[in-house]
């Protein structure tokens, strides 16, 4: 089999050292355009993948994987998706392959697929080395903020060979955080935010999380961050912290979204509860590394600056 | 021959007979089934994919399934034998192979080193057995001291060793984050999709402990009569009960280390077993290794076929099953 | 050669002397019973000579070896034990629990051989317990559970016979049978029997020579008749007496005194140990 090899992928590259411009990226695609065969590719940990380029045959071991793919124009080649891949409404109809802490490996391999996704953060190593380890290539991503999301949908467009609509996408991205950028500076105060991702106990988000970032860019300040990535809280501490924005994640603790909002409601003197300023938000748009988190930024910044 | 005396030999053989037919055709529905293909004639198709190589199917019937069941019959042979052992031990018919504590210390290690994020293999399992080890050698502290092989007192210390361990679980549970929780209850549920073909020499390790088990059958029944009954019978119960004790809680922790906590096996299978073919260990010993074997292979089966979402953790079928089917053996077995 | 030659033995639990620089010899075929008060240390030095307790200093010697000389199987090929009661928890048939008395001479993994069911089913019909070959342990009266252990003992084919009060808890047809068999059993297979005894009246009547044992120490040894003098009693266990003489055996009857009656008589003894 013939093998190209462009190891180095000035992309990943150049972002992990600290410069995520999207300017590189779009260089970094038209250097490299233009390809056939099998390829070894460097993916976002560092490791090297041997894939067929371009792969027809994708399991998809993360359901935001499964959205991006499908973005890309590349639905029609996964043949497999975990649990809970349910955007678009059509993956929700691929062969499941269990979920992505605990896929079933026999049915990946039963599958045929010529490539799996895995993300980082989600996917346990032993079963990304296991199912390497039966001859399956694995390609792996792992954003951490938007620009590695962006960063991350141009790596999985080179592996399926759909760069243009890539580029659109990243785009799309870039456009909503420059207009949020734009209503953050005119902005006078930043609000005080409580994002709520699960009640009893009460969760939130801390710093070096896809919530924190997205309040940040939108202009408000996370009231939980901090070093404990999903840290819990009690009332008492609320009354203190004083919120002025609390955000709900739908469906957290499996309540309702008015059962929510009346438990925050019983505490009148917290400002967010005096001005009304309870929101119960789509949670698959802040926890899920996907092109959609752009679309949370927008939201965000809707509801602190109205 | 007059029937007053249970003749050993030839009970022997009949029940090893048809426990190892039951365990051939465990193992090859085992590797002939899967979540990728429930048709029961594929079992035919592992036959016929022996000799080719590079098929789909050959990968997932050597490479995925094979292990795999040959980890679920090994751990559910050593965690049966393992149960009927501390039965004796304690002389409690509510003993299982945890009872001691080895569950509780393996359980402390392999989530600690989950949390941590070391790699599953050596870092989970080996913290696993260091844990279980650290057990025993507490649990030996107290077995060698003052009330030496005081069943009451190795019963007591093994029960606040698991209630201690569980509060360290509960402990490290509540600081972990939902995607190693899931994680972490597979392998408290016992979790067979682990098995690796590269850690089956691991094996090698475990088979000396059948058979020195095996060895130990007649002072077994003996030591069922008592301590000081059993000591006039020629039995040096301290001996025996030490070298039982180390070498059933040295092989269930090397199950528990690649397998998680698979439960009931350990309890209801040498149960199950002493009610139908009566409670001498000669014949015991190797029908628990054979029938806790395929027990464990058709439950893992149930495990990977029955949801079409995904695996479900093999304890529950272990339980689900062994509980009623227990039930009604006891039930019938009432003169 | 004596059975048994207990060189002034001592041994302590706990800081207590439970047995106390002991001497005394037991002769083959003798039908040899210890009693005593409780606490005498009875039980204990049963444990002794059996070797399942470690004595502090002194010597044993059995059958003219030094007992710790012994290996487990070649003790118990040599004597057995009758516990008082044995633990059941899983379901053994009484035939294969005579056939347990087997094993010291069977090598860890050799089957039975005809000559072991032989000797098994023999040791079940001299203790009348054939009938209930197929019972389990749990499903049988007092006196006939007692029967099967000591079937088992007999089984093990030994030379001496260790019993730890094997007629308590049975009612009055029960003792004597039991009684009778060990009897038989001694004059019949030459058995030694030393068993320890509550029942002064029961041992009165077919010991050869009893043993009296107080705080650890030998109060009295010798024939019944010398033994069980009604001072030397009432000193050992502390209580009024009536003892008299069985006008069928002979032997000396002793019964224990209410303390409404112990008045009567011009002693009285105190409630108090020493």
């Amino acid at each position: 089999m013939k093998t190209t090899s462009p190891p180095q992928r000035p992309a990943a590259w150049l972002c992990r050292a600290g410069l995520p411009t999207i300017a590189a990226v779009l260089l970094a695609m038209t250097l490299f355009a233009g390809r056939a065969g099998a390829e070894v590719f460097v993916d976002q940990v560092g490791r090297r993948v041997d894939i067929p380029a371009p792969p027809q045959r994708i399991v998809s071991l993360m359901p935001s994987i499964t959205e991006i793919v499908f973005a890309l124009g590349a639905g029609h080649r996964v043949k497999g998706v975990t649990l809970y891949s349910n955007e678009p409404p059509a993956a929700a109809e691929l062969p499941k392959v269990g979920s992505y802490v605990h896929p079933d490996v026999e049915k990946i391999v039963s599958l045929k697929p010529d490539l799996c996704l895995a993300v980082r953060d989600g996917n346990p190593r032993h079963i990304v080395d296991k199912i390497t380890g039966l001859g399956i290539p694995v390609y792996t991503i792992d954003p951490r903020n938007l620009a590695e999301i962006m960063e991350s949908v141009m790596l999985l467009a080179e592996v399926l060979d759909s760069e243009e609509r890539a580029r659109a996408i990243v785009e799309q991205i870039q456009v909503k955080i420059n207009s949020a950028a734009g209503r953050v500076t005119q902005a006078a105060t930043r609000p005080r935010v409580f994002f709520q991702i699960d009640a009893s106990p009460l969760v939130s988000a801390g710093s070096n999380t896809f919530i924190d970032q997205l309040i940040t860019q939108a202009g408000g300040v996370n009231l939980a961050a901090g070093p404990t990535a999903y840290p819990r809280y009690s009332w008492e501490d609320i009354l203190l912290m004083q919120p002025e924005v609390v955000i709900i994640a739908s469906m957290a603790g499996g309540y309702s979204e008015e059962e929510l909002k009346a438990a925050w409601r019983r505490w009148p003197e917290l400002p967010a509860v005096r001005d009304n300023r309870l929101y119960v938000v789509n949670a698959d748009l802040f926890d899920r590394p996907t092109p959609r988190l752009a679309d949370g930024l927008e939201l965000l910044v809707n509801i602190f600056f109205p | 021959m007059d029937q007053t005396f249970t003749r050993i030999g030839p009970r022997l053989t009949v029940i090893c007979l048809l426990l190892g037919l039951l365990l051939a055709a465990a193992l090859l529905l085992g590797a002939g089934l899967g979540s990728s293909g429930r048709n029961p004639l594929a079992v035919l198709d592992v036959l016929r994919h022996l000799m080719q190589s590079d098929t789909t199917q050959h990968t997932i019937i050597w490479k995925i399934r094979l292990p795999r069941v040959l980890l679920a019959a090994m751990a559910g042979a050593t965690l049966s034998l393992g149960g009927l052992v501390f039965q004796v031990l304690l002389r409690n018919p509510l003993a299982e192979p945890y009872i001691l504590g080895i569950s509780g210390g393996a359980a402390v290690g392999a989530i600690a080193a989950m949390l941590l994020g070391i790699s599953f293999f050596p870092g989970v399992t080996g913290s696993a057995f260091a844990g279980s080890m650290a057990t025993l050698a507490i649990v030996m502290l107290l077995a060698s001291g003052p009330q030496a092989g005081r069943k009451d007192s190795l019963l007591l210390a093994g029960v606040m060793m698991n209630a201690f361990a569980g509060a360290v679980i509960m402990f490290l549970i509540s600081m972990s984050q939902s995607s190693q929780l899931h994680h972490i209850l597979f392998w408290l549920m016992g979790d067979l999709s682990m098995a690796e073909a590269a850690r089956l020499p691991l094996f090698a390790l475990i088979l000396p402990c059948h058979v020195v088990i095996f060895i130990l059958a007649r002072p077994m029944n003996v030591l069922l009569t008592g301590r000081e009954a059993a000591a006039s019978l020629g039995v040096n119960v301290r001996k025996i009960s030490l070298i039982l004790l180390i070498t059933a809680t040295l092989m269930v922790s090397l199950v528990v280390c690649l397998s998680g906590l698979v439960g009931f096996v350990g309890l209801v299978i040498p149960h199950i077993l002493r009610l139908t073919i009566g409670p001498d260990h000669r014949v015991l010993v190797p029908a628990s290794l054979l029938g806790g074997a395929s027990y464990l292979v058709f439950c893992d089966l149930l495990a990977r076929t029955l949801s079409t979402s995904g695996e479900l953790p093999v304890g529950i079928i272990t339980a689900m099953i062994g509980a009623p089917l227990f039930i009604v053996l006891l039930w019938r077995s009432r003169p | 050669m004596n059975a048994v030659t207990i060189d002034n033995i001592s041994l302590s639990y706990g800081g207590k002397q439970v047995l106390d620089h002991l001497s005394l010899a037991i002769d083959r075929e003798e039908f040899f019973i210890i009693i005593g008060p409780n606490g005498a240390g009875k039980s204990t030095l049963l444990k002794a000579l059996t070797a399942t307790e470690k004595i502090d200093s002194g010597g044993i010697i059995l059958f003219g070896r030094p007992l710790r000389d012994y290996s487990r199987r070649e003790l118990a090929r040599l004597a057995a034990l009758v516990p008082q009661g044995m633990e059941s928890n899983f379901p053994f048939k009484v035939a294969d629990t005579v056939l347990m008395g087997r094993s010291p001479h069977l090598g860890l993994l050799a089957m039975e051989q005809e000559e072991d069911y032989r000797i098994a089913l023999e040791a079940m019909q001299a203790t009348d317990t054939a009938h209930l070959a197929d019972r389990t342990l749990d499903q049988l009266s007092g006196g006939e559970r007692q029967r099967v252990i000591i079937a088992r003992a007999i089984c093990q084919q030994p030379q001496i016979l260790f019993l730890d009060e094997p007629t308590a808890a049975l009612d009055l047809a029960h003792q004597i049978r039991i009684m009778d068999l060990l009897e038989t059993l001694r004059r019949e297979r030459k058995i030694t029997i030393c068993m320890v005894s509550h029942d002064i009246n029961l041992a009165a009547m077919y010991a050869d020579r009893l043993l009296l044992l107080k705080n650890g120490r030998v109060a009295a040894t010798g024939a019944p008749g010398m033994v069980l003098d009604e001072k030397l009693l009432e000193e050992s266990y502390q209580c009024r007496l009536l003892v008299d003489e069985n006008p069928v055996s002979g032997t000396r009857r002793v019964l224990p005194l209410p303390a409404k009656f112990s008045q009567a008589g011009d002693k009285v003894y105190p409630e108090k140990e020493r």
